[in-house]
């Protein structure tokens, strides 16, 4: 029996779904069509900055997993979005009047940018920032633009930010909260961070949102007029392009039109497996509302979401549990990194603070009771993340304190070796410490480049990479000791 | 001998200054007539290990240095009063006695939130006599009540509560050492407190002695009652200058001398230790004095005329187990502002700062522009010497200043 599985959406979390599968060879079992909206095949959509910097938007494209072995494979139909959806005759209708029955349908279309409910929130010079698309846009409009304003100052809006920068006189950060990537980083962390952004020349204003986009006699973006978040006016500022990254919103219409449980507030209801209200649909990534009641703008969620559906269809069923929600960069040239329990929201959770303010250093580890590392924030740098990441999914407590950790400077050695065997080393491909050990410790002395290879580990996001060098580090130095 | 110390110097005052500064002068000038005068019946002694006495650890006669030759000491001895005209002092058996200089070193008195009127109403920690009425009191009574959480305050509450005794301090500010540490580092320094059976009460400021039949303690300014056998006052202290002021020198804070330690209205007064104000700073602690009574001592001498002294930068050390701390300069930098919550609130201040919560240690260091002001020190001062050379000697920091704060970082 041949089992129709119908992809609807065709990035970064579609694709993942897609590569489980072929990785199990499961593809050719079952005919696959995907039903992508955009007109290009799965994107990097974390590096579309790069785009934005003048990189063409080809070298984004992810590994082609559509051809299959046998020359059967996976169907893909771009620029052909899904516009109904009729659960009772297990249909799907695409925009150009396509129709195709399904067995398994599973919905992956992701986001759109949130843009404020604002006067002039549409206008000539007003862009989303999530797209190829959207990229060109801005990158045409900014070689127009005198100054340009990011709503939003997190991740997505600092990283537009940097790249604006570079292609505009004058560049404007506007967010809401008290201070940047809230988050991810405690308030000391988004001030230090505010003042290495605003060292190179990017004003931020922080605690302050967008009440109107003013245009001019030609229906063109102007300025902005802002306001405190209670409404009391704030001086405006000018802007001849404005670029929405203040969050984004799912993408749940379909479901919302055919009957499936939406959360109010958006998001596709979707238990532990993925799975709608109706058995036979699933919903993965930026368009689904977890158990944990959350809708996960990250990428590694979306793909721990694919892969749990992906271990469904191939008989193997695991279940979402909540994902790593780590970031570890360079914004504007500065290092930031979150992990784990960043905030200290667990309950006796003690800081172990390390603050340069001269340097612009701000590192912070949050410790239980029990003195095990919970999470931690780093700004301005971001040494030995990797093995402190490691270290803070681990769990297990620790005899000696956090202290000596949150000092930055080469780590190395030093915390690899109190990594446990159990504890997750790389997060994209969940490999563990005592895998990559193992894969180090044997015959011919492998290098990272053979262990990356053997483990898959440190071959999807590449953070983990410093932890798996020191790991490797210490069984070379294991073995020259005997 | 030259210049014009002339044969009479009158010392008043033998605490730490006026002690040191009478040996120093009789050393290197041994033809100079001293005439130290104390209202402390007793031979001068170290004030600084007068908590140390109270702990046990010396006795009282070990604190007090051997008596020098050729100084003749006045002591139990009030001054009533100085007539610059005639260049005498006047004591209250009436006796006059000439100088050729003056020097004040009258230091300071504790000050007492409540005039003390009866027994059980208070007691600071001051004198060697404050000192030793302490340990007898503490002897007969369990429960203590520290009034003041300054350093001194700290320090003998954790004295006491060594001792047995089963100890509340009170302080008025919003943590321990406001003056001094951050609120971070002074709610760490409460935890420590806490573990050694300490209660500490902040934001609350004792009004009142507790006067009722069979009760002694506090009264607090919530209506709330501290009550303990012995009640000890430690709410800092004021410069001695009734003498000084009465005689038309100039006063502010303490009495104003210049960098030569003379008072800016007389040249042949001068003045040192807690008594003194100088470029604005009163230094109400021992290694100042000593500094202080040694250039003095080098001019006056002719030893060295040209002696001057340009304020002191040195550490204050609270060491008493388990707590240890050091503090100096610039060292309180929080408080709202824009560079966050641990940043420094001027802009033209910085801050390398590491400290752990789990471990109990805060150790910051104060910059301004690549040199050293001020610092805190809290639970580990493994970096201690690298700081304090960094800070007394004015060194340039390089730019990586990871070694300040951390012994490991120092290796990298």
């Amino acid at each position: 029996m041949n089992e129709r599985l119908v992809l609807v959406g065709y990035g970064m979390t579609g694709h993942r779904l897609l590569t489980a599968l072929r990785a199990a060879g499961a593809p050719h079992r079952r005919q696959v069509t995907v039903l992508a909206e955009e007109t290009r095949p799965a994107y990097d959509r974390i590096r579309l900055s790069e785009c934005l910097r003048g990189t063409r938007p080809e070298t984004l494209l992810l590994d082609d997993v559509t051809p299959g072995g046998d020359g059967a494979g996976v169907r893909v139909h771009l620029g052909d979005p899904v516009v109904a959806l009729d659960r009772a005759g297990r249909l799907v209708t695409t925009a150009s009047g396509r129709t195709l029955g399904y067995d398994v349908l599973v919905l992956a279309t992701g986001s759109r940018p949130y843009v404020p409910e604002v006067p002039g929130a549409r206008a000539e010079g007003c862009c989303g920032y999530r797209t190829v698309e959207d990229a060109a846009a801005i990158r045409a409009r900014a070689a127009r633009a005198r100054t340009a304003a990011v709503v939003g100052g997190g991740l997505l809006g600092l990283e537009a930010a940097g790249a604006l920068r570079a292609l505009v006189p004058d560049t404007h950060v506007v967010e809401f909260a008290p201070w940047l990537m809230h988050r991810q980083l405690d308030e000391q962390g988004g001030r230090t961070l505010r003042r290495h952004i605003e060292d190179l020349g990017v004003t931020v204003h922080t605690g302050t949102r967008v009440t109107q986009i003013t245009t001019d006699e030609h229906g063109r973006a102007s300025g902005l007029r802002l306001a405190t978040p209670d409404g009391d006016p704030l001086p405006g500022v000018d802007a001849d392009l404005v670029v929405f990254a203040a969050g984004v919103r799912p993408r749940d219409e379909l479901a919302r039109n055919c009957g499936l449980v939406v959360d109010p507030g958006g998001g596709i209801v979707v238990d532990e497996s993925c799975r709608t209200s109706d058995p036979r649909i699933h919903a993965i990534g930026e368009c689904a509302l977890t158990p944990d009641g959350r809708v996960h703008a990250l990428a590694a969620p979306g793909f721990a979401m694919a892969d749990v559906v992906a271990d469904l269809l191939l008989g193997t069923p695991s279940a979402f549990t909540g994902a790593d929600t780590s970031t570890s960069l360079k914004l504007l040239d500065v290092a930031v990194a979150s992990f784990g329990d960043a905030l200290g929201d667990t309950p006796g959770a003690h800081e172990v603070r390390y603050l340069d303010t001269a340097a612009g250093v701000y590192r912070n580890l949050r410790v239980g009771d029990d003195g095990r590392l919970l999470g931690g924030v780093l700004v301005g740098d971001s040494s030995g993340y990797a093995a402190l990441r490691s270290l803070a999914g681990a769990g297990v407590p620790r005899a000696s304190s956090v202290g000596d950790l949150v000092v930055p400077g080469p780590a190395g050695p030093a915390v690899a070796g109190r990594i446990p065997d159990d504890a997750t080393a790389c997060f994209c491909h969940n490999v563990s410490a005592g895998t990559v050990r193992r894969a180090a410790a044997a015959d011919g002395r492998p290098d990272l480049d053979e262990v990356r290879r053997r483990t898959r580990a440190g071959t999807g996001c590449g953070s983990c990479v410093p932890a798996l060098a020191s790991l490797i580090d210490e069984q070379l130095t294991a073995h020259d000791h005997g | 001998m030259g210049r014009s110390v002339g044969r009479r110097v009158v010392v008043v005052g033998q605490g730490m200054a006026g002690a040191r500064f009478a040996r120093r002068l009789a050393a290197w000038a041994p033809d100079v007539r001293i005439t130290v005068y104390d209202t402390e019946a007793r031979p001068g002694y170290n004030r600084l290990l007068l908590t140390g006495v109270l702990a046990g650890r010396h006795r009282p006669e070990d604190i007090s240095p051997p008596q020098v030759p050729g100084i003749e000491v006045r002591a139990g001895v009030h001054l009533v009063a100085v007539n610059r005209n005639t260049r005498t002092v006047i004591a209250s058996d009436g006796t006059a006695q000439p100088y050729d200089t003056l020097v004040l070193a009258t230091g300071s008195s504790p000050t007492h939130p409540w005039r003390p009127g009866r027994a059980g109403d208070g007691r600071p920690l001051h004198t060697l006599t404050d000192c030793l009425r302490l340990r007898e009191d503490t002897r007969r009574g369990r429960t203590s009540v520290v009034v003041g959480g300054g350093l001194l305050g700290v320090e003998t509450a954790l004295t006491l509560a060594a001792r047995g005794q089963d100890v509340t301090l009170v302080h008025r500010g919003r943590h321990l050492i406001d003056r001094r540490l951050d609120a971070a580092a002074g709610a760490m320094l409460r935890a420590v407190l806490r573990d050694c059976g300490i209660t500490v009460r902040t934001g609350a400021s004792a009004c009142a002695p507790l006067r009722e039949p069979g009760a002694t303690g506090v009264v607090l300014d919530d209506s709330s009652v501290v009550s303990a056998d012995t009640t000890v006052i430690a709410c800092g202290v004021t410069p001695r200058v009734g003498l000084a002021r009465a005689a038309g020198l100039a006063v502010n804070k303490g009495l104003i001398v210049d960098d030569a330690l003379r008072s800016v209205t007389d040249p042949s007064v001068h003045a040192i230790g807690a008594c003194a104000e100088h470029r604005g700073v009163v230094h109400d602690t021992a290694l100042p004095a000593w500094e202080q009574a040694d250039v003095l001592a080098a001019r006056l001498s002719g030893r060295d005329r040209g002696a001057t002294y340009r304020g002191t930068r040195v550490l204050t050390r609270l060491a008493a187990a388990p707590v240890d701390l050091a503090v100096f300069g610039v060292s309180r930098t929080d408080g709202p502002t824009t560079r966050g919550p641990a940043a420094p609130a001027r802009p033209d201040i910085d801050v390398v700062c590491l400290s752990d919560a789990v471990r109990r240690t805060y150790k910051k260091v104060v910059t301004r522009g690549n040199r050293v002001v001020g610092g805190i020190l809290l639970g580990d001062l493994s970096t201690v010497d690298v700081v304090r050379r960094a800070y007394e000697e004015a060194v340039p920091l390089p730019q990586n200043r990871v070694h300040l704060v951390s012994a490991a970082g120092a290796a990298s």
